[in-house]
């Protein structure tokens, strides 16, 4: 499996209500590739309406500015969901359907 | 003692490097037809380089990230695709216009067609690409170009009326029988000609070259806060060189050789030979820098090894990108198509493209993963957010003025 | 925003679009190598009942090149993309350059940090290519 075989994907909820796309993937591993014996496990897809906040880099990383912009990006991004992987019932080409619902999914990231 | 000699010599660089077939042509026929009412396009549009250089040069030397790198990593690998075809596209419109601007001069000097001159020039400039050491490379014609000084002397031997200048700078107007679309474009030429996209990946990738590291921020900033504004003036002392030898003639500048009119007038046939030695060195630095720049930026994108600071051998797909924009510029300047044309066509297409280049620079210089404390600080992220709008409406505006002036005519 | 990585030690997050696709592949000797252009995980299938959390893929590689790069583009371009790269392999085989997760010894702010020198990884063809039919056969390449 590929990444580009999920990013982009159109995500549906159980009750086949239209999640958005995924636009990026969770990563964890345990500890840092300087540490030897690195794995990394994809734990979770990122998926909601508009990638660009994502792309840009004002999803997680640490940006001081310019204002329009990070409060802007910053509403996007919590606008999206993260699905986690287990969550996946069924992988078709460009297309997720998911085992749990929308309100599910939200109050497991609360 | 060495250190203030490198300081100088990078800054002398920096107002030689500024300085290219753009800012001649766009000063000329700008100062010839509107006088002193557009000085305001080029104070914008060096402020505008300033800012963005000095960010380039800092991301580059703190976070390691040349312009392109950024553009992939940020704007992902579709946005970028198009902008690296569109930045490459250009600047072989603007390589193809600083070979035709060398040869215009050699014209001038021996009376020889300057097409008899182009595959020369192209051949003897990818030749310094191939062999000549970068510190060489950029040095050497940087300083060369200071020769363009030569303007500003000029301006205080001819009958300049300063005041007039001054009023018409800070009080700007467009001259009875010029249309509002004709002002305009030449207005966005100006700006385009001191914002040429090639000029900050230039920029950020030489800092790679010189092996620039955070402590090298404090040289980068003399280079771009001192080196750029200088440049700028040079561009506005060759504008208001033309106010009052060319504008009362109403010649209309067609020619390399009438932006140097004015030298000649206020200082005779030496005032001539060291303008064309300017005009030589800056041109032919920047179709070098041009070059190397799209070699740059294809390399950077594909993540290929890249630079001067490798064998041609072991950055053979750099070389090879180099060696071929060289060749397809010539070829296009040899159509026999007019070079002040399409001088004046790649600024101010370069003037709309200007905002693809820069937006991933001011969002790097923004992420703290990279450049920690060094990110941009209030007055950058103020001055950068309001040049982007700038150059957003510029490059809406760009098109229809190009179409309705039908290029300035 | 806090940061889940600092909270849970042990752990550390990531995500492929903004920490990893895009990124610089960079040799032990400090030569580019190239860049992510995809990612490859193990073959896993979506949790059924009560497996949850067992089956999460794994990362097994960093794929690069003309043949990871097409289907990033898409479209009918990636298309034609992959198709001149399976043209410049000899062997016609599909499969794009893998640079298995065990050589990544860093990520930093560069990029991706390999623990080998960029002349043993695979995806130099083009880069042979371009050396040995043009650079090489003009004078002064250092060759």
């Amino acid at each position: 499996m590929k990444a580009t075989d999920l990013i982009g994907c159109a995500v549906y909820a159980a009750d086949g209500e239209e999640l958005g796309h995924v636009h990026d993937l969770r990563l964890e591993s345990d500890g840092k590739p300087e540490d030897g014996d690195w794995r990394c496990r994809l734990t979770g897809l990122v998926c909601g309406s508009s990638a660009i906040g994502h792309r840009l880099g004002y999803g997680t990383g640490d940006m001081a500015g310019p204002w329009p912009l990070t409060s802007l990006l910053a509403r996007w991004r919590r606008r999206s969901l993260t699905v986690p992987w287990r969550d996946v019932d069924e992988l078709q080409p460009g297309r997720i359907t998911l085992r749990t619902s929308r309100r599910q999914l939200e109050q497991m990231q609360r | 003692m060495k250190k203030f000699l490198q300081l100088g010599l990078g800054v002398v660089t920096a107002v030689g490097g500024f300085v290219d077939i753009g800012n001649l042509v766009t000063s000329g026929i700008t100062g010839a037809r509107f006088g002193a009412s557009l000085t305001w396009a080029i104070i914008i549009g060096t402020i505008g380089m300033t800012v963005y250089a000095e960010m380039a040069g800092r991301v580059s030397a703190v976070g390691g990230r040349t312009v392109f790198h950024a553009v992939r990593e940020r704007l992902g690998v579709r946005t970028a695709l198009v902008n690296m075809i569109a930045s490459g596209l250009l600047n072989l419109l603007t390589l193809a216009a600083e070979l035709g601007g060398v040869a215009l001069v050699l014209q001038l000097v021996t009376g020889v067609n300057y097409l008899i001159w182009v595959p020369i020039v192209a051949a003897v400039m990818w030749l310094a690409i191939w062999r000549l050491p970068f510190t060489w490379l950029e040095n050497l014609f940087g300083v060369l170009g200071l020769a363009l000084i030569v303007f500003v002397v000029a301006l205080f031997k001819l009958p300049t009326d300063w005041h007039g200048l001054w009023q018409q700078t800070w009080h700007p107007r467009v001259p009875n029988g010029e249309g509002h679309p004709t002002y305009f474009f030449y207005a966005v030429s100006l700006f385009g000609a001191c914002l040429v996209p090639y000029q900050v990946v230039f920029f950020s990738s030489g800092g790679r070259e010189e092996k620039w590291s955070p402590g090298s921020v404090t040289e980068m900033r003399m280079n771009s806060l001192i080196g750029f504004p200088l440049g700028g003036l040079l561009s506005i002392a060759i504008m208001f060189a033309a106010v009052p030898v060319l504008q009362p003639r109403g010649v209309d500048v067609a020619h390399l050789g009438q932006v140097a009119l004015p030298v000649t007038q206020a200082l005779g046939v030496t005032g001539l030979a060291i303008a064309l030695l300017g005009f030589f060195a800056a041109t032919f630095a920047a179709g070098a820098e041009c070059a190397l720049s799209t070699g740059y930026l294809i390399s950077q994108y594909f993540g290929w090894p890249w630079g001067k600071m490798h064998r041609p051998a072991a950055a053979p797909q750099f070389h090879l990108v180099c060696l071929a924009a060289v060749i397809a510029a010539t070829g296009f300047i040899l159509t026999t198509i007019d070079p002040v044309t399409v001088t004046l066509v790649s600024v101010v297409l370069g003037a709309a493209a200007v905002p693809l280049t820069y937006f991933p620079v001011l969002i790097v210089a923004n992420d703290r993963d990279y450049m920690g404390d060094r990110v941009n600080r209030r007055l950058s992220n103020t001055l950068g957010t309001l040049f982007l709008v700038v150059m957003l409406v510029t490059s809406l505006a760009t098109l229809p003025l190009l179409f309705i002036t039908k290029a300035g005519l | 925003m806090t940061r889940k990585a600092a909270t849970r030690k042990a752990t550390s997050l990531m995500w492929a679009n903004e920490g990893l696709l895009d990124r610089l592949l960079i040799g032990i000797d400090g030569e580019d190598v190239g860049m992510v252009d995809n990612l490859e995980f193990s073959d896993a299938t979506p949790a059924s009942g009560a497996a949850s959390g067992a089956a999460e893929p794994e990362l097994t590689a960093l794929l690069c090149g003309p043949l990871a790069f097409g289907p990033r583009l898409g479209g009918r371009i990636g298309t034609w993309w992959t198709a001149i790269g399976r043209r410049l392999r000899p062997d016609g085989d599909p499969a794009p350059n893998r640079i298995p997760i065990q050589l990544v010894r860093r990520i930093s702010h560069r990029g991706v940090e390999l623990a080998v020198p960029a002349t043993e990884l695979p995806n130099r063809r083009v880069f042979d290519w371009a050396r040995s039919r043009v650079v090489d056969k003009i004078p002064g390449s250092g060759a």
